[in-house]
């Protein structure tokens, strides 16, 4: 599934292992050519970001697809440190929500995440939204120049 | 002629009868005689009687009285009065009488005549006899001329003669001398003189002795005395000054005397005089320079002559300075013509002197005033010699003239003027003299007040008032007398006036007239009237009420609480008379409510309501509330402190009870709203996570008929189906769910906005439904409110949502309207859909009630329920009107909130 490019590297912060089954069979219908990265807390995606412990040789995501209910550390919390970050308030973060309501509880936070997705119940336009998320990618981002 | 013949015969028959005899006596005597018979013709008359008239008597006999003096009828006439007199009274008569005899002479001669009678006894003539006397009378005359003479000059000399004898003593005296000596002639005659009668002195005072007496000093020197001076001293100490001269009597030219005669004037108001013009030169020198006055002697032409020390001093010159000057000079330039007219009267002679007032100046500068006197000096012949000017300095008097003049002006306006009524008041009770003020308070005219007294107009309450105060104040027991006391006014209103009474006195102490003075304080009584009904009303109404009065003193101690107060709250008053209201602990104040109080009270500042919970002696306690008002005296110093207290124990209670039963309610309604939003948040949380299994159902259901669809069974494939359209309702209720939850969790707060902007965004988000069914969407003009923008858009959108989704079979026409009811807006959306049958108006707006089967119109039933929760959040309220088959109209309120300014 090349063509010609490297894979995009998305890291996914979902608790829910059906939802980061979901994502992955989404990206994989929709076709995208793709490293997906699964933190399963907002502590290891920090930890991911910053490539600490077991993620020292992670990479650094293009898109960060980040759940907002989350253990331990929430997805507002992690949106908070990533847009505070020099090295990472670039990444295109992609809030997935559950609800239309969510959102709106978000947005009052002010924390400029690049994207809103609500979470749809159906299958096809789920694989819509990462497909979107591709095309996003592959047209409108340009990717600040790595610093290493 | 018988009668001559009878002489004839009187004479032959001289010797030979007696009768004979007695002819030629009475021939031969040297005496006229003659005989006359009742006729007046001469019978016969003697040889004396021819030489005496010259007249033969042979040719007279026969004739009659009035041819012996035929030049001299006066005579005669004078001797036929007397005849005819001694025929009227036959007897003797003798007379004096001057007649004309011989050479026609005349001589002074004393006729004696005498009647005879015939022999019948019948008065027949008469016979006189004349006695030449003017000899006698010749003699006589001269020395009587002579004496009387010099009697004229002893008696009416001016001197007072005395004449002595050769002892020395008073033989004669005269009517000067007795005046002089002022004793008696007879006492002085027979005395040694004036000087042995009366104490006397000589010129130098000394007393006068014997051997001193001029007539002994003229005695023993032989040399008469001249302008000798002794004085007789009178009782009382006065001297009659006497001048003396003094002289021998002697017999011719001999050289003795035999007497001593002495002369002297009265030399006392001469003396005086001489004393007098002496004292006078000298007094007048000294008071001319003593004098208190200053004097001045002033030149014709107005310059000093003469000035004595007062008017040097009065003037502020020296007499060096002053004689010389002019009276112009010093005198003050307002008042120079002052003195000129009075002045050239005086000099004239018609006023003898002038007075009057005029200003000097002095030499350093100041004005003094003078009351001048000018009198003019004159020369012997009248003519004006200089002025004689006395000046008093009244400087001090003119001031306080003027200062008297104001005083009295200012007695005379001030009780004329004065607010009070003022009168005189005689001893006998009329009124004397009264201002204006008091006939206005009394409403008499002056003219009727005085002459009345008090007493006709006093009220018959109040007439011995005054009069039983009287003889105190005669008195002098009291000095005045003051009362309040009732008059009745000509209108027979009543005044009440306050009346005070001074008596004035004179010098001596004796009253003279009362002064008194008269206030109306009618409307101070009648307010006292007032405040005493109101203070009496006020007394009820705090016995009747719950409250009692108090006192404070000015440092706020208690000084007085009714007895209410203890009535009332059982506690024990003792305990808080004379206390201050800190004094005592009030369960409910803290120190610094104390201090706030205090402060509050230093100030002088009313309170209200201050309430205290007071420990009561039986354990429980009592609340009070007080309020007090500073009281001030009307010189606006503070007194203290007064108001009412209130039991409010029970009130105190209710409230406790009330507000029990309010936190009660409050925490219940809090638990309500907690309990609320814990439903909200329940169901909002539930419809939440409800969606996250939902979707894995969902997802994976689909995901497994997208990879794994070929090898299922037909009914594989519909019970997927089933699964798949379950989901997805189950999702549409959640999220309705959700929506309906956060109506009430998520709104936003209200602001001003026009309802056209929420219907517009409804219908931009319905735009495809609406082209679908091909629908009309109308609306009036709508009003501004404030609003939550978001919820009504929802509103709206689920309304015509619903109007499109219940569509009739023609062309759906929604319309929006708003009509103003004062306070608030009653919004319509009205539509010709299918319509709703009445018994479902209600129940149409509860959550998940639907009115068709999912297969007829789809919806999840929690529409109209949010529509009307949104509607109730915004206060309002939610209803429908509809015909079934026609159409339907929502009808929902918005009150009108005030625009935030």
């Amino acid at each position: 599934m090349t063509d010609g490019r490297s894979p995009i590297e998305i890291l996914l912060v979902e608790d829910n292992p059906g939802d980061e089954r979901l994502t992955r069979e989404a990206l994989k219908e929709g076709k995208v050519y793709n490293n997906l990265h699964w933190a399963k807390d907002g502590v290891e995606a920090m930890e991911f970001l910053n490539q600490r412990g077991k993620y020292k040789d992670a990479p650094r995501p293009d898109i960060i697809l980040l759940d907002l209910n989350l253990p331990k550390k929430d997805g507002r919390e992690v949106l908070q440190e990533i847009k505070s970050d020099d090295k990472l308030k670039r990444i295109p973060v992609v809030v997935l929500t559950t609800s239309k309501a969510e959102e709106d509880v978000l947005r009052t936070y002010n924390l400029h995440a690049n994207c809103y997705v609500t979470k749809p119940v159906d299958l096809e336009k789920f694989i819509v939204v990462v497909r979107s998320i591709d095309i996003f990618w592959l047209t409108v981002v340009t990717l600040p120049p790595n610093g290493h | 002629m018988p009668k001559v013949k009878q002489v004839e015969r009187a004479r032959r028959e001289e010797t030979a009868t007696p009768l004979d005899a007695a002819f030629k006596l009475v021939d031969s005597l040297p005496v006229p005689v003659f005989f006359k018979s009742r006729d007046g013709r001469y019978l016969g008359v003697n040889r004396a009687w021819e030489e005496f008239f010259g007249i033969a008597g042979s040719s007279f006999i026969g004739k009659q009285v009035a041819d012996l003096y035929p030049s001299d009828p006066a005579i005669a006439e004078k001797h036929a009065a007397m005849d005819s007199a001694l025929y009227e009274k036959p007897g003797r008569q003798s007379y004096e009488i001057t007649v004309r005899a011989r050479a026609g002479r005349l001589y002074d001669t004393i006729y004696y005549k005498s009647t005879y009678a015939d022999s019948s006894g019948e008065v027949a003539g008469l016979i006189g006899a004349i006695v030449d006397i003017t000899a006698r009378t010749s003699a006589e005359a001269a020395l009587r001329e002579n004496e009387e003479r010099w009697r004229t000059i002893f008696n009416s000399a001016n001197e007072g003669i005395l004449v002595y004898d050769r002892e020395l003593n008073v033989v004669a005296g005269n009517q000067a001398a007795e005046r002089i000596i002022g004793v008696p002639l007879p006492e002085i005659i027979g005395a040694a003189g004036f000087t042995s009668l009366l104490p006397c002195v000589h010129a130098d005072g000394r007393p006068v002795h014997t051997d001193d007496r001029p007539t002994r000093i003229t005695a023993r020197t032989g040399k008469p005395l001249s302008g000798h001076v002794v004085g007789i001293k009178r009782a009382g100490g006065a001297h009659t000054w006497l001048s003396v001269n003094t002289g021998f009597l002697r017999h011719g030219e001999s050289s003795d005397w035999y007497g001593v005669i002495s002369s002297f004037t009265d030399i006392t108001a001469q003396r005086n005089a001489e004393n007098a013009v002496r004292e006078s030169e000298e007094r007048y020198r000294r008071t001319f320079e003593l004098a208190g006055s200053g004097l001045a002697h002033v030149s014709l032409d107005g310059h000093f002559l003469r000035v004595n020390r007062r008017l040097c001093e009065f003037l502020g010159y020296s007499e060096g300075e002053l004689v010389g000057m002019t009276v112009r000079e010093i005198s003050h330039p307002d008042d120079l013509s002052v003195a000129e007219t009075p002045r050239n009267k005086v000099a004239a002679g018609e006023i003898d002197s002038v007075r009057f007032e005029k200003r000097y100046l002095r030499k350093d500068g100041a004005t003094v005033w003078a009351s001048v006197a000018i009198a003019m000096e004159r020369d012997a012949n009248g003519r004006p010699l200089y002025a004689i000017s006395v000046l008093d300095d009244i400087t001090a008097r003119k001031e306080t003239d003027a200062a008297m003049r104001e005083s009295e002006e200012r007695y005379r306006r001030t009780f004329e003027l004065a607010g009070s009524g003022v009168a005189h008041i005689g001893l006998d009770r009329k009124f004397i003299r009264v201002n204006r003020r008091l006939c206005e308070i009394l409403g008499y005219p002056e003219s009727e007040l005085i002459g009345m007294t008090g007493r006709e107009i006093s009220h018959p309450g109040d007439l011995d008032i005054i009069n039983d105060q009287r003889p105190s104040l005669y008195a002098g027991e009291i000095e005045h007398v003051r009362v309040e006391k009732r008059y009745v006014r000509r209108d027979y209103s009543i005044v009440w006036v306050a009346f005070s009474m001074v008596v004035e006195r004179d010098a001596a102490g004796q009253p003279i007239y009362e002064i008194a003075i008269f206030d109306d304080i009618t409307e101070r009584k009648e307010a006292e009237a007032a405040l005493a009904e109101s203070e009496e009303r006020f007394r009820s109404l705090t016995q009747l009420s719950s409250d009692w009065y108090w006192e404070q003193d000015e440092q706020f101690g208690l000084k007085f609480m009714s007895r209410r107060m203890s009535e009332r709250t059982g506690l024990d008053p003792s305990a808080y008379i004379g206390r201050k209201r800190w004094d005592q602990p009030a369960l409910n104040l803290t120190d610094e409510d104390w201090a706030r109080h205090r402060a509050q009270l230093e100030r002088h500042e009313p309170f209200r309501d201050f309430e205290m919970e007071r420990p009561n002696t039986d354990g429980g306690t009592r609340w009070i509330c007080v309020s007090g008002e500073p009281i001030f005296d009307g010189s606006g110093r503070f007194r203290g402190y007064r108001g009412v207290g209130q039991d409010i124990t029970a009130r105190k209670q209710a409230e406790a009870d009330l507000r029990r039963a309010h936190d009660e309610l409050a925490k219940k309604a809090d638990e309500l709203q907690r309990s609320n939003a814990e439903l909200e948040q329940f169901a909002y949380v539930a419809s939440h996570d409800l969606q996250e299994p939902l979707r894995m159902v969902s997802s994976y259901t689909q995901l497994l008929g997208k990879r794994y669809g070929d090898k299922l069974t037909g009914d594989a494939q519909e019970f997927m189906h089933y699964v798949v359209d379950g989901a997805a309702r189950m999702k549409q209720l959640i999220e309705d769910l959700l929506a309906y939850s956060r109506v009430g969790t998520k709104g936003k707060e209200f602001k001003p906005a026009s309802i056209e902007a929420p219907l517009r965004k409804a219908i931009t988000n319905l735009r495809a439904s609406i082209e679908e069914a091909s629908a009309a969407v109308t609306w009036d003009p709508l009003p501004t409110e404030s609003i939550d923008e978001v919820q009504l858009a929802q509103l709206f959108q689920n309304l015509i949502g619903n109007a499109l989704k219940f569509r009739g079979p023609g062309v759906p026409r929604i319309h929006v309207s708003a009509v103003d009811q004062n306070d608030h807006w009653e919004l319509s959306i009205a539509d010709n859909g299918i319509g709703i049958e009445p018994q479902y108006f209600e129940r149409i707006f509860m959550l998940f009630q639907r009115l068709h089967t999912m297969g007829e119109y789809p919806g999840t039933g929690i529409g109209l329920a949010i529509c009307k929760k949104v509607v109730e959040r915004h206060g309002g309220k939610i209803w429908v009107a509809s015909t079934l088959g026609e159409g339907s109209q929502f009808h929902f309120t918005l009150p009108k909130r005030e625009t935030p300014s």
